[in-house]
């Protein structure tokens, strides 16, 4: 048996262990909490306001701009991860590279800014 | 350790879902998905190949990072235009899409 | 390391340019701002091309030998961005409507300017692909730019989604060829090949995926389609744009790969172009017969003109480099001067059917005459530039034995004289609709006397420019 499939081994004990702790608990708590069954407590929680429609409602398709922008944002952060083990190595310029980087960033989200992109009509 | 083939052989058949949904699907949002599907096919290859191939220089990691953020910008820019034809003739279907033709 | 910049310097001042118009557009007031945007656009990409040419003679890989500066590289990186600055010129009129965005416009024609310096310097696969990114996706929203017409978002949607599956092809093959030799950079990719079975078929596979990307920004046959529809649907400048430029950048990029990654192998590839140029010589000569629409015509025409610059690539050898990259730059003067003609009668008529440059002979006779000069040039009339072009790709193919193939170009000039006679007869032998003379703005009659200035001097007196693609090729291939 190769040393990677050992590690599979003790992710199985993990979930098992894990597994039956936390059955345990709440089986606990099942015996233990009263039961009293209401309309309100089968409601969707949306941050303690009445729910006033149902949960396969279509959004608004104005999300989809916010949606684009923060996706934009988000990938381009991935370079960052990279950058951030090697930088130590190329010093200044790299920082610098990457300054650029995110000024570029910065201002297509100031352009989009201004342009009322990120106004709700 | 798991082989190399199976990982080949899982993106070769993510592709070739991809190229399955880009021609028999109709709803250019389902098209967008498949395409999609194909490249994070190319992402598997790259990362697989980057361990096994070339495990001491990472590269093909990098090309990943570097495919996924080219993927995200052309999803944005798809769904902009798709969102474009939906306003002017209520429909994302493609095969209604057909104004240009000889 | 810094000192690797003095050679991105172009590149960097493409990108200050593209930035400086975003700045500019939310700086500027309403007043003047579509020529003050393009006059900036156009500074920037001048001087660009001023320190490209600065560069001239010199040679180096540069950023961990990823991008590479070579004369070829540097020529055409010129005239992409000429050919970009009179194309933001172009576009004045066209955003001086209401509701235009010309500061969005200028920044998606630069940026993609950017994309196609990219790709022409490019020494690595990655980059060549981000450069291709970084062409098409200004160009699918400058596609669907007339947001109220949905013929133009019709034409975004299809250049969108089949630049996607081709790109999404293009990264396949990528990865299998990263697969069997461990990199994506071209020159090692040659190196390590010379280890490996050329008869591979994963290998074939992978170039056969790449190349099919790279066809799909030159359109060539079967990666064509997009061209038509792309073309009618796009605002007409945006389609003198796409017309020309990119396919320059494209045709540099698959130079650069065949020649530089493949050499192990040649005759896969070469039979590969040899197909494909006769498939898109035969169907857009074709096609182009039954169309109305002057676009979609020019759109096949162009297509053709794909097909006989292919024939360059199916010939390997130096004169046969030279003879594209002097067919290149004859074919994005003439078509360039022709699609500026039409947004010239487009902007009178408010229609591009073949039937509204009716007359045109009588109601605007300069015009006439410079269409029939660039429709003759693109059939191959002796003195001018597509002459010339022609010539060459045809004799470097009878040099390397390949007359079959020169014999199809020819009888393939022969029908392009039926369609291109079309639109020359409408000018002149049928009567015109309206009798009124037509209003032409400075600015337009300045690029087509520049267009038919290129078109004239490469046929007449090309010998300096021969002279200079092949020595151009030279450098090149010593690398």
């Amino acid at each position: 048996m190769n040393a990677g499939m050992t590690n599979y081994y003790y992710v199985v004990a993990f979930a098992i262990v894990g597994g039956v702790f936390g059955g345990l608990l709440l089986s606990v708590a099942r015996m233990l909490r009263p039961r009293k069954i209401s309309k309100t407590k089968l409601e969707a929680y949306e941050c303690g306001m009445e729910p006033f429609e149902g949960n396969w409602t279509q959004y608004s398709a104005r999300f989809y701009v916010f949606a684009l922008v923060f996706l934009i944002f988000d990938v381009e952060i991935a370079f960052l991860y990279p950058w951030g083990t090697v930088f130590r190595d190329f010093g200044v310029t790299s920082l610098i590279e990457m300054f650029v980087f995110i000024g570029v960033l910065l201002l297509g989200l100031v352009y989009a800014w201004k342009k009322g992109v990120l106004k709700w009509l | 350790m798991v082989p190399l083939q199976y990982y080949i052989i899982m993106s070769a058949i993510l592709f070739t879902i991809g190229i399955y949904g880009v021609l028999a699907r109709r709803n250019a949002i389902l098209v967008l998905l498949s395409v999609e599907i194909m490249f994070n096919a190319v992402n598997i290859n790259f990362m697989a190949f980057s361990a096994y191939i070339t495990p001491a220089t990472m590269v093909g990691q990098i090309y990943t990072i570097f495919a996924v953020a080219s993927g995200a910008a052309e999803i944005g820019i798809g769904l902009a235009i798709i969102l474009l034809i939906y306003r002017g003739r209520e429909t994302v279907n493609v095969d209604e899409v057909n104004m240009l033709k000889w | 390391m810094a000192r690797e910049f003095i050679y991105l310097v172009p590149e960097i001042i493409v990108l200050a340019t593209a930035l400086g118009v975003l700045v500019l557009d939310l700086v500027l007031g309403a007043k003047r701002k579509p020529l003050i945007l393009a006059l900036a656009s156009v500074a920037g990409l001048l001087a660009a091309a001023g320190f490209t040419a600065n560069l001239m003679g010199q040679r180096a890989i540069v950023m961990a030998d990823m991008f590479v500066i070579d004369s070829f590289g540097l020529v055409l990186k010129v005239v992409i961005l000429v050919g970009a600055a009179l194309s933001v010129l172009l576009a004045v009129g066209f955003l001086e409507r209401p509701k235009s965005h010309p500061g969005e416009y200028d920044f998606l024609i630069v940026a993609s300017t950017l994309g196609m310096m990219v790709m022409t310097g490019s020494n690595n696969l990655l980059l060549a692909f981000l450069g291709i990114q970084l062409t098409s996706i200004p160009l699918y929203i400058l596609a669907g730019f007339k947001r109220n017409d949905s013929k133009s978002s019709e034409a975004a949607l299809k250049y969108f989604l089949l630049g996607v599956l081709t790109a999404a092809l293009m990264l396949y093959g990528m990865s299998l060829l990263y697969g069997l030799t461990g990199t994506l950079n071209l020159t090692t990719i040659a190196a390590r090949l010379g280890g490996i079975k050329t008869n591979d078929p994963v290998l074939f596979l992978g170039m056969v995926f790449i190349i099919a990307g790279f066809s799909f920004k030159i359109a060539a046959v079967p990666f064509h389609f997009w061209a038509p529809d792309v073309y009618e649907g796009s605002p007409t400048c945006v389609t003198a744009f796409i017309s020309a430029v990119p396919k320059i950048a494209g045709f540099a990029v698959l130079l650069r790969l065949v020649y530089t990654a493949f050499p192990a192998l040649t005759p896969q590839w070469t039979g590969l172009m040899a197909l494909m140029a006769v498939l898109t010589m035969v169907t857009g000569n074709i096609m182009a017969i039954p169309q109305k629409d002057i676009k979609r015509m020019l759109a096949f025409s162009g297509i053709a003109h794909v097909g006989y610059a292919l024939i360059a690539l199916a010939v390997p050898g130096q004169n046969a480099m030279g003879a594209l990259v002097f067919y290149l730059l004859a074919y994005s003067a003439m078509t360039a001067g022709a699609f500026t003609i039409v947004v010239a009668v487009g902007r009178v008529s408010h229609e591009h059917q073949i039937t509204s440059f009716a007359g045109l002979g009588t109601r605007a006779p300069v015009l006439a005459a410079a269409m029939t000069v660039f429709l003759l040039s693109m059939l191959g009339f002796p003195l001018t530039a597509g002459f010339t072009g022609k010539f060459l790709v045809f004799s470097a193919a009878i040099e390397k034995h390949y007359v079959w193939l020169a014999l199809i170009g020819v009888i393939n000039s022969v029908i392009s004289l039926y369609y291109y006679f079309g639109v020359v007869r409408q000018m002149y032998l049928t009567p015109a609709r309206a009798t009124t003379k037509m209003q032409v703005s400075g600015l337009v009659w300045l690029l087509i006397a520049i267009a038919l200035t290129v078109t004239f001097a490469l046929g007449i007196y090309p010998e300096p420019v021969i002279n200079l693609t092949r020595h151009l090729v030279v450098l090149f291939a010593r690398f």
